[in-house]
């Protein structure tokens, strides 16, 4: 093969790149022209004149299109992706661009060439501007984030619902212990009314307080033992309601707080089972956005750990609001699936906005309650990656598909997020198992996915119809 | 703002009627999570305590504040419908003091 002959395949094969299609060999543009071959290759002669040399035109692009049975392109498109090219390596480099774009818009070639291309300039700068990067200014000259209250670390765990329960069954028990002095000579049938199952309870619990159940059980206990437990006890549950009145006080206001914010930037999704839960999720949180890269674009951030309501279905609607409100959700992935968690990951890509997927490297081995072997984060991670069932949704406004961008430490985590929100992520398009991936660069995630796959492809974006392009991040 | 009162007076409250019921020898159920049952919804609405002993059924609802008017409302409707229910409307101070209705 001559140069000359190889410059003019790698043009072709780009060519194809652009219009969508997936070219061979024997003829690169079979599939797209709609003129003779012949005169095909006379449009081309004055475009691939000499060796290495483009002529690219907006009239010979417009010529171009025309054979291809595209749409002529407007000028604001032509301007944008080719004005200046003059060489194979240009020109190729001005397809992938274009191929980032339009997979970043509208998750389709052919559409985004029709849509972009024959905008007016100012919807095609409207478009366009959705893609590119944003100066951090804009961030940084808003005023810090500083209406949320903290809460004592210690007390963060009072919010959950299992420590509120937990409390609950203390105060329960200290009351029926209280009633069994009260109505002293009764406390036999107050017990048997009681029964079994709910004196077990108490008793496990009181155990759990390092309190000495006779042998007899509840009925056992003597009447100033029981007042002595009881003064022990209930010190220790007034402490805990005290504090937890507390915390509950500064999460409904926390709550009000993010209901009337201006605007909402990041989405944090956890998963609070434990109070060790609790604290280590408000510890990623605060290191993350107190992260230099992060801190200075003064991101407005929901933290469930600080939120609080104490009806679940309200705690609920309001996640599910915030989440709706955030440009971009942070989903901390511990050892295991949960489905509140998972959800949220899943409707954040099902509204058309990315996901940064943060999956600890440090420890890589984490203990399960009821596994025998600890959880590899490593794989978890590489999980995540490459076949997580929740890693590739669509959206259900557009159908574009969306993958997650998966990070192991807290730095990354910011440097990715500093990118989502700066439109400053680095991507090129891969393509691998007759399907084109959009990869971010640094942590080789996959964040759209489009097939070349004609049937599917035809039938796909015949049932979604494209409508508007995903938002600006 | 309407006046409520405190959530953790409310629960105590009804956890200590409820006790206070089954000492009494009543069959409970009770919006005390993880200890009773929780009583069916009466016109819409679940009232804090659901006893019953023979024939004598007693609702009692512990008072949050004016948010509660339309429960109480229906919770009133069914004692007119019925002979045998008899309603106490009451507030934690008053359970937490140790007067019982019933």
């Amino acid at each position: 093969m001559t140069s000359g002959e190889s410059e003019r395949n790698r043009f072709l094969i780009a060519l194809a790149k652009f219009l969508g299609e997936s070219p061979v060999e024997t003829s690169p543009l079979a599939e797209l022209l709609i003129c003779d071959e012949p005169f095909f290759e006379e449009l081309l002669r004055p475009i691939l004149a000499d060796n290495n040399d483009v002529g690219l035109t907006f009239g010979r692009f417009n010529q171009l299109m025309l054979a291809c049975g595209r749409p002529m392109s407007n000028v604001p498109f032509y301007e944008y992706f080719f004005k200046g090219v003059s060489t194979t390596a240009a020109f190729e480099g001005a397809v992938e661009r274009f191929r980032v774009k339009a997979m970043w818009l509208f998750g389709n070639f052919k559409f985004a060439y029709r849509r972009l291309a024959t905008a007016e300039e100012s919807k095609f700068n409207d478009l366009i501007s959705r893609t590119e990067s944003r100066s951090s200014t804009t961030f940084a000259s808003r005023e810090p984030f500083a209406e949320i209250q903290e809460i004592p670390e210690g007390d963060l765990g009072l919010l959950g619902y299992i420590s509120k329960q937990a409390v609950n069954d203390l105060a329960f028990a200290v009351q029926t212990l209280r009633m069994m002095v009260q109505k002293w000579d009764e406390r036999g049938t107050l017990l048997a009314a009681l029964g079994e199952p709910k004196s077990q309870k108490i008793r496990e619990l009181l155990l759990e307080k390092e309190v000495t159940v006779p042998v007899d059980g509840l009925s056992g206990f003597g009447h100033s033992e029981l007042s002595s437990v009881i003064d022990r006890l209930g010190f220790q549950l007034k402490n805990l309601q005290e504090r937890q009145a507390r915390a509950e006080e500064i999460g409904i206001q926390n709550t009000q707080r993010y209901l009337v914010l201006p605007y909402l930037d990041v989405y944090v999704a956890t998963s609070m089972r434990s109070d060790a839960d609790f604290v280590s999720q408000h510890t990623f949180v605060k290191d993350l956005f107190q992260n230099a890269g992060v801190r200075e674009l003064n991101l407005r951030y929901f933290d469930p750990t600080v939120s609080y309501d104490p009806d679940r279905v309200k705690k609920g609607l309001i996640e599910a609001l915030m989440l709706r409100r955030a440009a971009v959700t942070i989903y901390i992935a511990g050892a295991e699936d949960t489905m509140g968690k998972d959800s949220e990951l899943a409707a954040t890509l099902a509204q058309g906005k990315p996901v940064i997927v943060f999956v600890q490297a440090e420890p890589r081995f984490v203990a399960v309650e009821g596994r025998v072997k600890p959880v590899d984060m490593e794989r978890r991670a590489k999980s995540f990656r490459v076949d997580h069932p929740l890693g590739l949704q669509i959206s259900a406004r557009t159908g574009v598909a969306h993958g997650i961008i998966v990070v192991r430490t807290i730095d990354e985590c910011a440097e990715m997020l500093r990118k989502v929100m700066l439109h400053d992520l680095g991507l090129s398009v891969k393509h691998e198992s007759g399907n084109f991936l959009l990869v971010e660069d640094k942590t080789k995630s996959v964040v759209r996915v489009v097939t070349d796959d004609p049937l599917l492809s035809h039938s796909f974006w015949s049932y979604f119809r494209h409508a508007e392009p995903e938002p600006d991040i | 703002m309407q006046h409520t009162v405190s959530r953790f007076d409310h629960d105590e409250a009804v956890r200590r009627y409820a006790l206070h019921l089954l000492s009494e020898g009543y069959d409970v159920r009770a919006r005390v999570e993880g200890w009773f049952q929780a009583p069916e919804y009466i016109y819409g609405y679940r009232p804090d305590i659901v006893a019953r002993k023979g024939d004598d059924w007693l609702i009692v609802e512990v008072k949050k504040g004016e948010v509660d008017w339309p429960k109480i409302n229906a919770l009133e409707r069914l004692r007119g419908e019925r002979d045998h229910f008899r309603l106490v409307i009451a507030s934690p101070e008053q359970v937490l003091a140790g007067v019982w209705a019933a």
